[in-house]
């Protein structure tokens, strides 16, 4: 499909759907993020070529003179009809007409790939929200300090001394709960771990939970080490930002010091990249649009995103 | 009994017309006289009444963007309402029903004053349905005219404060003498009152308090107020409490004092407007994360004026390039209020000296 | 930087507020008083380099967990589904452990010299010589709930050092162990000669203080020196630097390899197969034994009833002979093997854990027995797209269950669970091997009966 310069509201309009890839900020919440997105589409969608008011029927004119000489009705045409001009019936299209829905949350503090699905596209959106596909996460932690709710927002309640973490140390725990979580995955699994089908199961690798609000954590791994943070990559399925932070803070209490987390981010949902996303100078109409094109095109090479569920999971989902 | 079928027969033709503008925009409209029958009856469930006569657009997804265009414009010159003989027992709910009938609302329209905004107040609707255009209006565009404000701008000023009409011709003359009297000059009124539409709402009594205020909360001199006033003529009419809380933010909290507070007044007068607990914040990361000393942050309060994502974004970016420095004795110095000048392009290309997508990259990190 | 006016925030807080949050949390971050903060010292309970991990059937002591035993009849204790730290194991240093019938052997290394400590049933003697009471009246103590220390007799000039123990291991009634100085010490019972002294009829074991004291001279020479131990249920295998098997004890099943089916209590070299091989490892949890050697073929001997060392239609059952294995051929070349009950097990050298026999063979349900050794599925040990370099380095089993560990450290055990000895937190059966959860690395683990005992490494 080539591609063409459009210049009409109403064609953009007409074409507003599918998914979008977007960056969400952190520190802003996602209903803040939807608002300000559907803000800003309408604000373009308002400034291209809108319809012309409407005529009226040719038996009913304007009151007023409407003559030539008239100086200030003579700009305006003969039978158009002023209640549905911009000024007076206002603008053509407001937030409430777009219909936008996120695919899962990402919290607060949380910055990432966020996913919305535009009107049409929130049935592709719902689809794939129901297929739980794997998020991967880069946590940042910051060693020698704990806070109330384990994210830097809040007051710090103790600081402990935290010389003697290596990074050795770290992985090496990292590993243990990853083994410790994929061994939780096959009891929510919701098969008996006594019967036939929980041996074929096992033997693909990783399977995916049957309930859909238990957090599984399929990998932790250290991936940076910077005294005093360090960041862990955590692929998992039905988490929310304070289990992360949680983990976090257990983590380093097993390892005999405290921390909490400094920084979350979301790199991955299914396949939506954090390379794609729209950042936030780029959310206007234009770069909405391109985005859309973009996620097609990710959709139509991964067509098994708005499958049905299956039981078992790979990384690269 | 009779009431309650008014009532619902209200909230119907109010969820009827909303549908129909919005339902306008890409279907055929028709004859409306058959629909009200239906209202009338009062049994119809609003969905039923809604059916386009063909839902052509649907087909036609693949065509070639022009053909769509012309079948577009086609449909657009379709009818008005017409409501027939009824008209006059139709209730309405917005200004737009009686733009058609009213000259005063015409020539307004045509003045570029946006009456959807103005309806949308509680009762200004109503106030500005019944002014006549000659009687009301008229004199006082002629006298805001005389101060020498460009017609242009009427449309803007009507939108923000239609209540102008109502006040008195003398009172705003006796004000105007007044700004005139405090050596106001004649390019500096136009400006205030274009910017702020309700300066001349306020009586002469409380605008003389709200300047004595700062004159003497600043120890401001005549030109420095007038400079301030014309700066910001929001600031004169904006909630004094609001105004109370920053400057004690701004004097107590982070420490200027009273010279300094002066300067950054007078240079930004917007910061008095700013939030306290956002004040704090961006002055909170300016003078302990990016390392800016009072003095320098005198010297360009736009950074507290800007918001604080952003500001962090471009010292972090800057600190990333190793550009951030803001101490003029070394080399490689960065003037701060650069950073908060123009836009992200800009920023990048010129400021940092480096491109978008390295910027794009960096935000990606964060 | 900081400007001499008056700054009323106290001592700013030194977090990394990379982040942006809501302006009033932020005033209470900020406004927070640095200097009242309180400092988290956390106990360190390790001062040892490794913990040991219980878990199994508490009722004989061989878990050496409670430390009163009126105590230990209020609570419910027969069995311990979940591993637990033994407390022992943070007050010594311990550096090996070995599991028999219903008793644990522990070698510790501790300051006072003693370096063998047990817990469990002590009705052979098995754990040495212990009593209660007092000295003229003393009263046997059958089992024994908590580690003791068993008394190993010393010559003049036996240094600590000498005494610490190299390898040791324990069988259905009796207990070898190897010290460092090559003196092999046996202790328990010696009804058919596995403590490596001559059969005495109708000798009281308990309550018997003899521990039989044999030098590696006398064993294999004194060009050779004895690095292994292994018991099976009632005969105990000795093996050398040189790679040269020596046995003693019950031979009914032909375990001991020595050509008869005779109990000896004379200590022997074995030939058959492996007489000019190098053999680097045994292995036997009761009846019946392989052996490696360094190239990686695996011979056998003994009990062979579910075709565990033979799998042709007209094999013999018992093997008193070592014989090389047909069917573990075409498996590369084996790093590790294990020898259960019923069935057998073996490590190649990609990581790959081929398992044979009758039982629970942790293929699944339905699979009761194979004749032809089939490997796990890497996934079942934790090989998945996270870990995808994860592989098995070390597996064994006892009679009825299996365990390995992997590269990570995880210990995944599976089998009959009758006693909670998979440490899986219930009783039920394992038909596919399953992590057991510690809060380690697993080191070393040994299997017995009815328990098993893991010695690892913590993470911090």
């Amino acid at each position: 499909m080539t591609l063409t310069k459009v210049y009409d509201a109403a064609t953009v309009f007409k074409h507003l759907n599918g998914i979008i890839n977007v960056y969400k900020p952190a520190g802003m919440k996602v209903k803040h993020v939807r608002n300000a997105i559907l803000s800003n589409i309408c604000k373009g969608l308002n400034e291209l070529k809108q319809r012309e008011p409407r005529k009226l029927p040719n038996d009913m004119r304007l009151l007023g003179s409407g003559a030539a000489t008239d100086t200030v009705l003579h700009k305006i045409a003969a039978n158009s009809d002023l209640s549905d001009h911009i000024l007076a019936s206002g603008p053509r299209y407001l937030p409430g007409d777009i219909r936008c829905a996120p695919v899962g949350t990402l919290g607060d503090h949380t910055s990432g790939v966020l996913l919305f699905g535009l009107n049409k596209g929130l049935q592709q959106s719902s689809l794939i929200q129901r297929n739980r596909p794997v998020r991967i996460y880069h946590v940042t932690a910051r060693m020698g300090t704990a806070t109330e709710n384990h994210l830097p927002d809040s007051r710090v309640t103790v600081r402990a001394n935290h010389r003697h973490l290596t990074p050795e140390r770290i992985s090496g725990l990292a590993s243990s709960m990853q083994a410790s979580h994929q061994r939780k995955m096959y009891e929510l699994c919701g098969v008996d771990l006594q019967t036939q089908a929980a041996y074929e199961l096992a033997c693909k690798g990783l399977l995916r939970p049957a309930d859909n609000s238990q957090p599984v954590i399929y990998g932790i791994k250290l991936i940076h080490f910077n005294r005093p943070h360090f960041t862990l990559e955590l692929h998992t399925i039905n988490e929310n930002e304070q289990y992360m932070a949680a983990l976090i803070h257990d983590m380093a209490i097993e390892l005999r010091t405290v921390a909490h987390c400094s920084q979350l981010r979301c790199i991955r949902h299914a396949h939506f990249d954090v390379t794609e996303s729209l950042l936030r100078h780029g959310w206007h109409l234009p770069g909405i649009m391109k985005n859309l094109r973009l996620q097609q095109n990710v959709l139509k090479a991964h067509p098994q995103l708005l499958d049905q569920q299956r039981v078992d999971l790979h990384a690269a989902q | 009994m009779k009431f309650l079928a008014t009532l619902s027969a209200v909230a119907m033709l109010c969820t009827w017309v909303r549908n129909i503008t919005k339902v306008s925009k890409t279907t055929k409209c028709y004859q409306f006289s058959d629909q009200i029958r239906y209202i009338r009856a009062l049994k119809r469930v609003q969905s039923d009444l809604i059916v386009p006569v063909e839902q052509s657009n649907v087909a036609h997804h693949d065509n070639p963007v022009e053909k769509k265009l012309t079948e577009q414009n086609e449909k657009q010159s379709a009818v008005a309402f017409d409501f027939g003989s009824r008209e006059a027992h139709v209730p309405t709910f917005n200004l737009a029903a009686h733009v058609n009938n009213s000259t005063t609302l015409q020539q307004l329209l045509s003045l570029g004053v946006d009456l959807h905004s103005i309806e949308r107040r509680k009762g200004l609707g109503q106030y500005v349905l019944r002014l006549d255009f000659e009687e009301n209006v008229k004199p006082y565009l002629t006298f805001l005219a005389d101060q020498g404000i460009s017609p242009d701008s009427f449309g803007k000023m009507i939108t923000k404060n239609p209540l102008i009409f109502k006040a008195d011709l003398d009172d705003l003359q006796t004000r105007i003498d007044y700004m005139k009297s405090k050596r106001f000059s004649v390019e500096a009124l136009q400006r205030i009152f274009t910017k702020n539409p309700y300066w001349l709402m306020f009586s002469t009594k409380r605008i003389d308090r709200r300047l004595g205020y700062f004159q003497k909360e600043f120890y401001l001199s005549g030109h420095d107020l007038r400079l301030l006033a014309t700066k910001e003529p929001r600031l004169i009419t904006y909630n004094m409490e609001h105004i109370r809380k920053s400057v004690f933010t701004l004097r107590e909290e982070m420490g200027f004092s009273n010279k300094e507070l002066q300067s950054l007044i007078v240079h930004t007068p917007r910061l008095m407007m700013i939030p306290p607990d956002d004040l704090v914040e961006r002055f909170s990361y300016v003078h302990n994360d990016m390392g800016l000393s009072h003095a320098q942050i005198i010297q360009c309060p736009e950074l507290l004026a800007s918001r604080e994502f952003r500001l962090r974004e471009r010292h972090e970016f800057l600190k990333l390039l190793g550009r951030a420095q803001y101490d003029p004795q070394k080399d490689l110095y960065i003037s701060p209020s650069e950073i908060v000048r123009g836009n992200n392009f800009y920023f990048v290309r010129n400021v940092a000296k480096s491109d978008l997508e390295t910027f794009d990259l960096f935000l990606k990190t964060r | 930087m900081i400007s001499l006016k008056v700054w009323q925030f106290p001592k700013r807080a030194n977090l990394c507020l990379s982040r942006q949050y809501t302006t009033k949390s932020k005033r209470v971050v900020l406004s927070q008083d640095q200097d009242k903060i309180k400092n988290y010292e956390p106990k360190t309970t390790d001062a040892h380099t490794n913990r040991v991990y219980v878990w199994g059937f508490q009722e004989t002591g061989a878990l050496g967990l409670q430390t009163n035993v009126k105590k230990a009849k209020e609570r419910y204790t027969e069995m311990v589904h979940h591993p637990t730290r033994l407390q022992f194991s943070n007050n010594n240093e311990i550096t090996d452990v070995t599991a028999g019938y219903g008793f644990t052997a522990y070698a510790v290394k501790r300051s006072d010299g003693q370096t063998l400590f047990g817990s469990g049933l002590n009705t052979d003697s098995q754990l040495g010589y212990q009593v209660k009471g007092n000295k003229k009246d003393p009263a046997n103590l059958d089992v024994i709930i908590y580690p003791t220390a068993i008394q190993l007799p010393r010559l003049q000039g036996e240094t600590d050092e000498d005494m610490q123990v190299k390898s040791m291991s324990a069988g259905r009634a009796h207990l070898v162990v190897l010290t460092q100085n090559g003196t092999v010490f046996t202790m328990g019972n010696n009804s058919y000669g596995q403590c490596g002294r001559s059969i005495i009829e109708e000798e009281r074991y308990s309550g018997s203080a003899l521990i039989n004291r044999i030098a590696q001279a006398d064993i294999c020479g004194a060009d050779d020196e004895l690095v292994a131990v292994e018991c099976g249920q009632d005969h105990t295998m000795l093996l050398t630097k040189l790679g040269r098997v020596y046995t003693c004890g019950w031979g009914a099943d032909g375990q001991t390899g020595q050509g008869n089916y005779y109990s000896a209590g004379q200590i022997t070299l074995i030939g058959g197969d492996i007489e000019k091989e190098r053999i680097v490892r045994i292995a036997c949890a009761s009846d019946c034994v392989l052996a490696l050697n360094e190239k990686g073929d695996v011979f056998g001997w003994g009990n062979s009833e579910y075709g565990q060392l033979d799998d042709s239609a007209d094999a013999v059952t018992q093997i008193c002979t070592p014989r090389a294995l047909q069917l573990t051929k075409g498996l590369g070349k084996v790093k590790d093997v294990a020898a259960g009950g019923s069935f057998c097990m073996a490590l190649n050298d990609q990581g790959l854990v081929y398992t044979w026999g009758f039982g629970i063979l942790g293929f699944g349900p339905f699979v009761e027995q194979t004749s032809k050794p089939q490997h796990l599925l890497p996934p079942l040990f934790g090989r998945n797209d996270f870990s995808n370099a994860t592989t098995v380095v070390s597996i064994g089993c006892g009679v009825f269950h299996m365990g390995a560990v992997n590269s990570d450290g995880d210990l995944f055990m599976w089998g009959k669970n009758r006693f909670g000895h998979l440490g899986l937190g219930h009783k039920k059966d394992q038909f596919f091997p399953f992590k057991a959860a510690i809060n380690g690395k697993a080191l070393k683990v040994a299997y017995g009966v009815d328990h098993t005992i893991a010695l690892c490494r913590p993470h911090i």
